[in-house]
């Protein structure tokens, strides 16, 4: 009871004494108070889309371990990038690849190429490769070099 | 606009969008009046330093990672900047009326009631100055504050109560009045 007695008294007693009314916020007087301010604001928002291009960039240049993971991430692609190279030069120098007709299978070329890369066992495979593209029964090693002298 | 929440207005705020911007302002003014003039005393003062804290917020907005404690955020540094205008004046300061002239009797009781609210703590003397101030709803002094309505009630509850038995030990009362 006395509460809401104190409720009333005071409350009139506080809107007398303090000016209470509402404020009214002007925003162009306070835009030309604060043109820099505002500006600034304003400005930021033209330039977000250039930020956002560019996000994943700003946190890698910002954050030390994004640094180090971006350089870990870098190693391991020039690595890979390398290691495929040299396995596409390896494949190149294959004849089996390369030699398409029967003829070019067994020059002499491609026989050296063969017999360097795996002994008698690696020709006497080409040649029957070559052989059995040409639809014929095995040759002998003879009859092979015979033919590729002509 | 005026129904967007908050968050929606600060972030498109925060994104370059103006308009946004001015009704965040326009929407907590007379909370940051409130605050202001509840640490200044004075209300011409106060409004220059609600000004001052929505050009501080437009400059460090992208910095409010929680775009729903824009209030909270705002009143801080609202509170900030009234804090600076104390340091440097004169340390003496009491809330000034609403009328310059005019009886002494009415004087005399607003002064009294001033000078009550002055023995008030800074959050109690805050949470009645946006409690009585204008066109102000409990949402939006629980969103500056960070309280639940329930504990501002209680707050201004205690608040009054003090304010009270200050103006009663001075000789004022409801029978006075």
């Amino acid at each position: 009871m006395n509460e809401q007695k104190d409720e009333k008294w005071l409350d009139e007693l506080i809107s007398r004494s303090i000016d209470t009314s509402e404020p009214k916020f002007d925003a162009e007087q306070w835009k030309q108070k604060y043109p820099g301010e505002f500006q600034a604001l304003v400005e930021r928002g033209a330039r977000r889309p250039r930020a956002a291009r560019f996000g994943v960039l700003s946190i890698v240049i910002r954050s030390r371990i994004a640094q180090v993971a971006a350089a870990a991430v870098f190693i391991i692609a020039v690595g890979l990038f390398i290691a495929h190279l040299d396995l596409g030069g390896q494949q190149q120098g294959e004849p089996e690849q390369l030699a398409k007709s029967p003829a070019e299978m067994v020059t002499s070329a491609s026989l050296r190429t063969a017999y360097n890369r795996g002994g008698m066992d690696a020709l006497e495979e080409q040649c029957d490769r070559a052989a059995r593209m040409l639809g014929q029964g095995l040759l002998s090693m003879k009859d092979v070099v015979e033919e590729s002298n002509g | 606009m005026a129904q967007e929440p908050d968050s929606a207005l600060v972030e498109a705020a925060a994104n370059g969008d103006g308009d946004s911007f001015t009704e965040l302002c326009r929407r907590y003014y007379p909370a940051m009046v409130a605050i202001a003039h509840s640490m200044l005393g004075d209300r011409h003062l106060a409004e220059d330093v609600a000004q001052q804290a929505f050009a501080t917020a437009a400059v460090k907005l992208r910095q409010l990672r929680q775009k729903e404690q824009f209030a909270g955020w705002l009143a801080a540094i609202c509170r900030n900047e009234a804090r600076d205008i104390l340091r440097s004046r004169k340390p003496a300061c009491s809330i000034e009326g609403r009328r310059a002239t005019g009886e002494s009797d009415e004087n005399a009781v607003c002064e009294s009631v001033r000078a009550a609210l002055n023995k008030l703590s800074a959050s109690a003397r805050e949470v009645v100055f946006l409690r009585f101030y204008d066109g102000m709803s409990y949402e939006q002094i629980s969103a500056v504050l960070g309280m639940s309505e329930q504990a501002i009630n209680g707050r201004l509850r205690r608040a009054k109560k003090k304010l009270a038995e200050y103006l009663r030990r001075d000789g004022y009362g409801e029978a006075r009045l």
